[in-house]
């Protein structure tokens, strides 16, 4: 597993360097959980290209070439690629399946139409998300504060005796509710600081593909990341405590 | 154990902690982090709590997002935006009003027309009165804009266009039909026709409308277009 250099070249992205794309999966093998530490980046598993009659040499600019000259499987295939890493952020983002499968829907349309501005030197899948991104924040803007925007937590207040949730455990419930409750915290953090720990931490693209879908400067993205991580930290402890290792009280100086 | 805040010496190794944690530390900055740690247990415990942290969102990274539908279970998307596809090339001209404004408006993008979950705002009987307030408000101009980039874009690629993402509702009058989806509050029907001159050179209210990316943005969208584009 690579242990990321600052701002990476490798990605959660490009699907021709194989380092897995969340896209062409086989219908059924689906939240295969990569071993990882608790320090590297997730990964997801490497996956088959999908079978539209397209090698899988085909990189994304020529995709985009053959689209634009109406080629309408090349357009099929680069949707292959990335229709489920796009419905994933997107539904992360403003947290209902089908609403993150409307807005992955009308990202690719925008996408679709505007294949003849797009400038191929740049890379297809941070615009990509980039338009996907805007599409879930605005519908966030749109919709804060009403009811399909609040977020739903297990009824769990913190300090009340249990132990903290064990991270390792495979039991697909405590997993479910494991994920409730991350998405409970995120509800927690401002949205822009909230998408950058979606993309990094939750979907794996490197800070150089976060910085182009956020549209900033890496340096900036770096440091939001580095603040997003202590705000999911303090919220997370606030909820859950700070795991078995922890001693009560303050601690301060030397050990 | 709760964070305490870092004392002075440790600020600067402390900000850092959260990078090196993910790995986006390198170089001499995380040798200098490292190094720090080796003398610094406060430091030490402020790393392996965020790193348990960091786990948390990993362990969660592999979970389908709860309450997703899979694709594997609703499919591709493909389909249904295939269909899309092969509507809009087909569609057939709309038949022109005798203003040409229905024209116009079908070159309008696809986000500033009919939309199925969105509000349709006819302004059909309040045509004449709303083009007065406009002009009032100095928003002749903008609508001069939106309409010369409209045929701009039409002459480029006249089936420019998205699709009906909607129906097309037959308008009882050639008014025009502009579709308001400001992030604005007063973006409701009632009052669209106060909000469309309020919406304009007034500025601290102003929408604006990316037409690059195609989407309403909110305040902060000046200083998003304004940088560098990727």
């Amino acid at each position: 597993m690579r242990q990321g250099s600052a701002g990476g070249s490798g990605s959660g992205l490009d699907p021709t360097d194989g380092e897995g794309v969340t896209s062409g999966l086989p219908p059924g093998d689906v939240g295969a959980a990569p071993r990882r530490s608790a320090r590297s980046r997730p990964r997801v598993p490497e996956e088959p290209e999908p079978g539209v009659g397209l090698g899988a040499e085909v990189g994304d600019a020529r995709l985009v070439e053959r689209a634009r000259a109406g080629d309408d499987a090349a357009f099929a295939a680069l949707v292959s690629r990335y229709e489920r890493k796009l419905v994933r952020v997107l539904t992360r983002l403003v947290r209902d399946g089908e609403l993150g499968r409307d807005l992955a829907q009308e990202t690719l349309w925008r996408v679709y139409s505007r294949l003849d501005r797009f400038d191929t030197a740049r890379r297809f899948g941070p615009w990509l998300f980039r338009v996907g991104v805007n599409l879930g924040l605005d519908w966030l803007r749109r919709h804060a504060g009403t009811a399909a925007s609040a977020p739903v937590s297990i009824d769990r207040p913190a300090g009340d005796g249990r132990p903290a949730f064990d991270v390792a455990d495979p039991d697909p419930r405590v997993r479910v509710e494991l994920a409730q409750e991350v998405q409970f915290v995120l509800e927690r953090i401002p949205v822009t600081y909230r998408t950058i720990l979606v993309l990094r931490d939750l979907e794996g693209f490197s800070s150089a593909e976060v910085a182009a879908i956020v549209n900033r400067r890496e340096a900036t993205v770096r440091w939001r990341l580095a603040r997003a991580r202590e705000m999911f930290r303090e919220h997370w402890e606030r909820r859950h405590g700070s795991g078995p290792s922890s001693t009560p009280g303050r601690g301060e100086g030397e050990r | 154990m709760s964070m305490s805040s870092p004392r002075a010496g440790c600020r600067w190794y402390a900000r850092r902690l959260p990078l090196l944690a993910g790995g986006e530390l390198a170089g001499s900055e995380r040798r200098k982090v490292e190094r720090h740690l080796i003398a610094c247990g406060a430091c030490r415990s402020r790393r392996e709590a965020l790193a348990g942290a960091l786990g948390v969102l990993h362990a969660v990274a592999a979970e389908v997002p709860a309450g997703a539908s899979d694709l594997s279970d609703a499919g591709s998307l493909w389909p249904a935006l295939r269909q899309q596809i092969r509507e809009e090339r087909h569609a057939p001209r709309r038949p022109a009003s005798g203003l040409g404004l229905d024209d116009w408006s079908d070159r309008l993008p696809g986000w500033l027309r009919l939309r199925p979950r969105g509000r349709v705002v006819s302004l059909a009987g309040l045509a004449a009165a709303a083009v007065v307030a406009l002009v009032a408000a100095g928003g002749v101009e903008r609508w001069a804009w939106w309409r010369a980039e409209g045929v701009i874009r039409a002459a480029r690629r006249p089936a420019d266009v998205p699709p009906s993402l909607l129906t097309v509702q037959p308008l009882p009058t050639s008014g025009p039909v502009l579709v308001w989806e400001p992030s604005h509050p007063a973006s409701h029907p009632s009052s669209a026709a106060a909000a469309a001159p309020a919406a304009t050179p007034d500025g601290s209210e102003r929408v604006d409308y990316d037409l690059d990316a195609g989407t309403p943005m909110g305040p902060d969208a000046r200083e998003r277009t304004a940088k560098a584009s990727y």
